[in-house]
């Protein structure tokens, strides 16, 4: 990798980095999340500092070329990702209904009340 | 025993007037019974509201799984004794509540309004749709071991603690098949009685020629898993 690629891919994850704590600040992103997305961030920064460190793990696992690696590992990151917010999605469509089923009943209930009120 | 008949109703403003006659026409002062608005586009909730009819009003549209479980939640909260749920659409026939009533006192926890058990519906729908059906009783026989031979009758009563069972966890969409498995699994009683069904009298089916393979796929789907984990669902 060429010096000037790497100070260019440092630069960029520093200003990810930087994007994520933004949105953590402005309690875009919960906790939860913001972690996942630190993690990913600082692993970014470290791969541009030290390209070597790629190169140890790819040849640890047997996978020749370090690009192929991290698209590999890239897309199953993405992968998982998805389908946790997929997940997330049904969890929070049954909450809503939930809570769509309580606002009728609560109407029915009010609505009763008034009419007894005033009869 | 306190009964509370449940209607779904989506964009049903032609037929619910006469649905509702229909079942106060039983003039059995144990029945009453709520209509579910489901965030219906058309003039069903002014209809509701002009003929002071018993509704309740979600504030956005659920789909059929989602007004039924309110029905559910409503009729626990009053404590009723069983519930029966009804078409909006006048496809059920009122006549048949109390057969279904009598034979959750016999000791069944469910008990379904069937055309296939008898001859006595003229209207069976459509060639394709009997075709699904008949895919689904094979799949709920695979998996539970019982013949129910209109597993997609949305015409059918509950006892007290299939309400609860209900008011807990009730499938989004499509829910019928997938919650008589979950019954069979837990041990319940579904029995099926004859019934006589009618065309729609207006409005759409929930269920359009294009989304049939999409509605087979999925109700096989959800039959498997619910024979698997019949206590799973998204809480």
């Amino acid at each position: 990798m060429s010096l000037k690629l790497q100070i260019f891919f440092i630069i960029f994850s520093l200003l990810f980095i930087i994007y994520v704590y933004s949105k953590i600040k402005k309690k875009h992103l919960s906790i939860e999340y913001s972690l996942m997305w630190f993690g990913f961030a600082i692993l970014m920064l470290m791969a541009s500092i030290s390209p070597e460190f790629l190169r140890i793990i790819s040849d640890f696992i047997g996978i020749k070329e370090v690009s192929n690696m991290v698209f590999f590992f890239g897309f199953i990151l993405l992968i998982f990702m998805v389908l946790n917010l997929t997940s997330l999605i049904s969890k929070q469509n049954a909450k809503i209904s939930n809570l769509v089923q309580e606002i009728a009943i609560l109407k029915k209930e009010m609505k009763d009340k008034n009419e007894k009120h005033h009869q | 025993m306190k009964t509370l008949v449940i209607i779904p109703a989506y964009n049903e403003e032609g037929s619910i007037k006469n649905t509702i006659k229909e079942i106060t026409k039983l003039k059995n002062k144990n029945i009453d019974y709520i209509v579910i608005n489901d965030g219906s586009s058309d003039n069903t909730l002014e209809v509701l509201q002009e003929n002071n009819f018993n509704y309740l009003d979600l504030p956005s549209n659920l789909g059929i799984g989602g007004s039924v479980q309110t029905g559910y939640k409503y009729a626990y909260l009053n404590d009723y004794d069983i519930a029966i749920q009804f078409d909006g659409d006048g496809q059920h026939n009122a006549s048949y509540i109390e057969s279904l009533i009598k034979e959750l006192n016999e000791g069944n926890d469910m008990v379904i309004g069937s055309r296939f058990v008898e001859d006595l519906s003229k209207f069976k729908s459509t060639k394709i749709r009997r075709m699904g059906i008949k895919v689904i009783t094979f799949f709920i026989k695979l998996c539970t071991g019982n013949i129910i031979s209109d597993p997609t009758s949305g015409f059918r009563a509950v006892n007290k603690e299939v309400i609860k069972e209900f008011v807990n966890d009730y499938p989004i969409d499509y829910p019928e098949p997938d919650t008589i498995v979950r019954l069979i699994k837990k041990g319940y009683k579904i029995k099926e009685i004859p019934v006589e069904m009618n065309e729609r009298e207006s409005g759409k089916s929930s269920i359009t020629f294009y989304k049939s393979i999409y509605y087979m796929v999925k109700v096989v789907l959800s039959i498997i898993i619910a024979s698997l984990d019949p206590d799973g669902g998204i809480k």
